[in-house]
């Protein structure tokens, strides 16, 4: 009942519902429905799309280049599938693009020749081209610099964590190898800036300057952006640098997030900074004023004018004074000028000259005149003026001082004085001067020629030659001093000599007669010959026997030798030392050497040796004194033996021999030392035995020793660390030293430790080690040293020995 | 072309300058060190088939009253702590380094460096100071920059550490 009652009350709220709300109930099934169904959803984006892309494109460019991959990826598809449609829809634009990109070049091209042709022929042009000679930069370079405002050279995208380069743009390239580097150290000079002066997180360097050059800086969030530029650049331009940034930062920003040092990525960003890479140049210079050119022509020619005028007066003085140069030549006696003409700016002088006449050159230089305008042709003729043929016949006949020659019509009269050859040459010769038909000598008187009387006065041998040049008087050859001395004497009865040269070589003085003996004798490098006032030749030095008996053989031959001493030559060390060796015969323990003639001896001999050696040596030749330092020979190791034999030591104890004294060392019972000093005395060569270093202890102590002995503590690997094998050993170690302790409690211990490791600071940790191994054992005092060191610190094969001394603390 | 930041820090005198020096061949003067507190070089080393190109900062050495600069370490990929294997004192040092760079820029490949292993006889590092610097889990190669002895080795192995993390 009550069940019905329910169903009712719900119909008719269903009811009730449907009279208020039936409209809202359909709004929100329909807005259901657009929600859930993506078929309505691209429906109605579709009817926006246009409107929210135009409205987007109006407030800024980022749907731009969200758009940008998907259209490039588009673009690439649809070219690879078929170019035809793109090809046709871009002509329309293409075309007109490629022409006005040709008139565009053409223009700038003309525009350059333009720069070109005013810059070269400009004062100004002429000034920068000065400029560019003084200074070795390019024309180019200087017409820039004086033009430029500014101009970006190179842009660098930095990241701004890392200072690591993400991508680097310059004009040229090639000149900046290293833009990493410079990247990273703007980046460390900005951190060092900012930790100077504390400046806040955001701030950071604007710009760096350094002259013409400036660094402008711009940052952004993960990227910094710096750009070289030299001039001015302006304030745009920073605009324009934040501007790329945000883009770069916006289209790169993953990237950047994830950057991890792959710069592949960025590479793209040279599209964002290549419009960066601008210059500003110098308006055109401004035109000079079209009057200046006609002043400038005004002048030029009325300085031609000017100059022609002062030209022609100069022509006309210069002609002036060739004229009055070409009479001077004329009035010379000896010289006929035929012709004077000027052609070419040279003058051009022909005619006669006889060569005894006055130079024309020497002439020309008393002027002004330049002899490079001369052309000299003067043909060579003999004047037969009286003066000219007296001048000849005397250049030719060369008479002496004492004739004078005179011209009588077509003769030459000879007079006064001549030696009779020259006189007969003067008839030879001076027929055949022009003007002379012959000559005429009666007035002259002969008298001997100069050589006749000089050989007449010196009366010379064969091997003298004689060589007379005009006054001077040369003698040359071989000659005794007698013949040289008396010639020198002569020569000065001969007025006519004035200088005389003696090139003669005594063939008896001592210099003459040494080179003659050095010549005969050939001696060795260690004889040195020498020759007294008496002639007598000694010779001294090292010489074999042969070189002393041919010596001695030769010498008879030399001429002018008195004497000849050879007493003070010996023979070599070598040869005596070994004559000496041979007559000795040494044992090899004896040294045999000689010196300045002492035959030295030192080593070892028997007695007997000795003995003979010192009769023997100074009765041998080239030895004047015999220094025997030869020690007595004794066979220590047999004596050694024979006391080891005698004394039958044990093991514990060491014997050692020296200097006729024996030492013992080492453990040994009070029996065995009384009854070894008891017994030394009948070992031979033994008359002392010494027993401070042997210890009296007993039996017992000795073989705890020999058990300390045989213990070898090894660390085989290169790690400090104290193995139990080790353990076991250094635990041994210690009882047994415990032992010893009770029999001696001063005894002294020792055993051997054997490392292979390499570096010394690990062997130090070993050795601590060991001692704080020791320690835990009871024994506090310890040392160790090394004993033996085989390794190279660089070489771990290598092992390395020490010996482990292992004291007591008692007193 | 993969690029990494690393810098060579240490007490000052510990041989990092002469480390660099025997890796690289030095553009700019070491005047920068002395004015700047840092010097900046390059290297590429290849690993495999990968070309890295090392952008090497030598940091002015670390003194009582002349702390390192925190901010010349940002970026950087890896860093060589260099020791002085003849002074036991720079190993503190080292590990005052080490721990303001894990606090300023957080845990980051490392190396240590026991220089001047050339020096055995002078030698002064003890096997107790040395696993005080195994805490940090970093290898260590014991290095002369006078012999060349791992030099190169170090800085292959970084370059390792940084492109095989």
């Amino acid at each position: 009942m009550s069940n019905n009652t329910s169903q009712q009350h719900e119909a008719a709220m269903q009811a009730l519902r449907r009279l208020l709300f039936e409209q809202e109930t359909t709004r929100i099934d329909r807005l259901e429905e657009l929600l859930n169904n993506q078929e309505l959803h691209a429906q109605e984006i579709a009817k926006i799309l246009a409107e929210a892309v135009q409205i987007r494109s109006h407030s800024d460019n980022k749907l731009g280049q969200a758009l940008t991959p998907a259209v490039e990826e588009a673009l690439k598809n649809s070219i690879a599938r078929n170019p035809q449609p793109l090809s046709d829809a871009l002509f329309p634009v293409m075309g007109p693009a490629i022409r006005k990109a040709i008139q565009s070049s053409i223009a700038s091209m003309l525009q350059s020749m333009n720069q070109t042709l005013e810059h070269s022929f400009s004062a100004q042009g002429l000034r920068w081209r000065w400029d560019a000679i003084s200074t070795g930069k390019p024309f180019a370079e200087i017409v820039l610099l004086n033009t430029l405002n500014y101009r970006v050279e190179q842009i660098f995208l930095i990241h701004k964590e890392t200072g690591l380069l993400l991508k680097h743009i310059a004009l040229d390239p090639s000149h900046y190898e290293d833009a990493d580097i410079v990247s990273s150290m703007l980046t460390a000079v900005q951190d060092f800036i900012h930790d100077s002066f504390s400046s806040s997180e955001n701030q950071g360097i604007e710009s760096l300057r350094m002259g013409d050059l400036q660094v402008l800086i711009e940052q952004g969030p993960d990227v910094v952006l710096a750009l070289v530029c030299r001039g001015n650049p302006p304030l745009s331009l920073r605009e324009t640098m934040q501007a790329t940034i945000e883009d770069i930062q916006h289209e790169f920003h993953e990237s950047l997030q994830n950057f991890d040092g792959d710069t592949q990525a960025f590479e793209v960003t040279e599209l964002n900074l290549s419009p960066l890479l601008v210059a500003d140049y110098q308006a055109k210079i401004k035109k000079s004023s079209p009057l200046k050119p006609l002043m400038l022509l005004g002048a030029m020619i009325t300085a031609i004018i000017a100059w022609v005028v002062w030209d022609y007066k100069q022509q006309a003085d210069i002609v002036a004074q060739w004229q009055s140069y070409v009479q001077q030549l004329s009035d010379e006696p000896g010289i006929v000028i035929t012709q004077f003409q000027q052609h070419s700016g040279k003058y051009m002088i022909t005619g006669l000259r006889d060569p005894l006449s006055h130079d024309p050159i020497r002439i020309l230089e008393k002027t002004s005149l330049p002899q490079a305008q001369l052309k000299l042709d003067l043909q060579p003729y003999l004047s037969l003026e009286p003066p000219f043929i007296l001048k000849r016949a005397a250049h030719i006949l060369n008479p002496p001082q004492s004739i004078l020659l005179s011209l009588q019509g077509e003769a030459l009269l000879l007079s006064g004085n001549a030696p009779k050859d020259w006189v007969n040459k003067a008839l030879e010769k001076a027929p055949l001067i022009a003007g002379i038909s012959h000559v005429d000598t009666s007035n002259v008187s002969a008298e001997p020629s100069l050589l006749e009387r000089i050989l007449a006065v010196l009366k010379p041998d064969s091997s003298i030659q004689i060589k007379l040049d005009g006054d001077t008087l040369t003698l040359s050859g071989e000659s005794s001093s007698a013949w040289e001395k008396q010639a020198q004497k002569n020569i000065h009865s001969i007025p006519q000599i004035k200088q005389y040269q003696n090139n003669i070589t005594l063939i008896d003085s001592p210099d003459y007669v040494l080179k003659q003996a050095h010549k005969a004798l050939r001696p060795p490098k260690s004889i040195r010959l020498r020759i007294t006032s008496n002639m007598e030749l000694i010779a001294q030095g090292i010489a074999t026997e042969t070189w002393i008996k041919q010596a001695k053989q030769k010498v008879k031959s030399i001429t002018y030798i008195s004497a000849y001493d050879d007493k003070s030559i010996s023979l070599p060390d070598d040869i005596i030392l070994q004559r000496a060796i041979e007559a000795l015969q040494p044992a090899e323990t004896v040294q045999l050497s000689l010196s300045n003639n002492t035959l030295l001896a030192t080593g070892e001999a028997k007695q007997g040796w000795i003995d003979a050696a010192n009769n023997q040596a100074i009765q041998l030749e080239g030895i004047d004194r015999f220094d025997n330092q030869v020690a007595t020979w004794i066979d220590e190791a047999a004596i050694l033996a024979a006391a080891i034999q005698r004394l039958q030591p044990p093991s514990s104890v060491r014997l050692s021999f020296s200097n006729g004294a024996l030492f013992a060392a080492g453990f040994a019972t009070g029996a065995w030392i009384s009854q070894a000093q008891a017994q030394f005395g009948l070992v031979d060569g033994v008359h002392s035995f010494y027993t401070s270093k042997l210890k009296n202890t007993t039996e017992e102590w000795i073989n705890i020793q020999k058990d300390i002995n045989s213990i070898s503590i090894t660390f085989p690997n290169t790690i400090a660390k104290v193995s139990p094998s080790i353990q076991e050993s250094i635990a041994l170690l210690a009882s047994l030293f415990e032992q010893a302790q009770t029999i001696e409690s001063n005894s002294q211990l020792l055993t051997k430790v054997l490392y292979s490791n390499t570096a010394s600071f690990i062997t130090s940790l070993r050795l601590k080690a060991i001692q704080k191994e020791l320690t835990t054992h009871g024994i506090t005092k310890q040392k160790l040293k090394v004993i033996s060191h085989k390794a190279d610190t660089h070489d771990i094969s290598q092992v390395i020995h020490f010996a482990l001394e292992v004291g007591s603390n008692k007193p | 072309m993969i690029q990494k930041k690393i810098c060579i820090l240490g007490a000052a005198g510990v041989g990092k300058t002469s480390l660099t020096a025997q890796f690289v061949y030095s553009k700019f003067s070491e005047k920068y060190l002395s004015t700047m507190g840092v010097k900046i070089d390059k290297k590429v080393v290849k690993i495999d088939n990968t070309s890295v190109n090392l952008m090497i900062w030598d940091i002015h050495g670390e003194e009582k009253y002349k702390k390192i600069t925190s901010s010349y370490v940002r970026g950087s990929a890896g860093i060589f702590t260099v020791i002085d294997g003849t002074r036991s004192e720079t190993i503190q040092t080292a590990h005052g380094i080490l721990e303001r760079v894990h606090s300023d820029i957080g845990k980051i490949p490392n190396i240590f460096l026991l220089n001047k292993s050339d020096l055995s006889d002078a030698w002064d590092i003890n096997e107790q100071a040395l696993a005080a610097l195994k805490k940090y889990g970093d290898p260590m190669y014991t290095t002369s920059a006078k012999t060349g002895e791992h030099v190169d080795l170090s800085f292959q192995q970084l370059t390792k550490m940084l492109i095989n993390p």
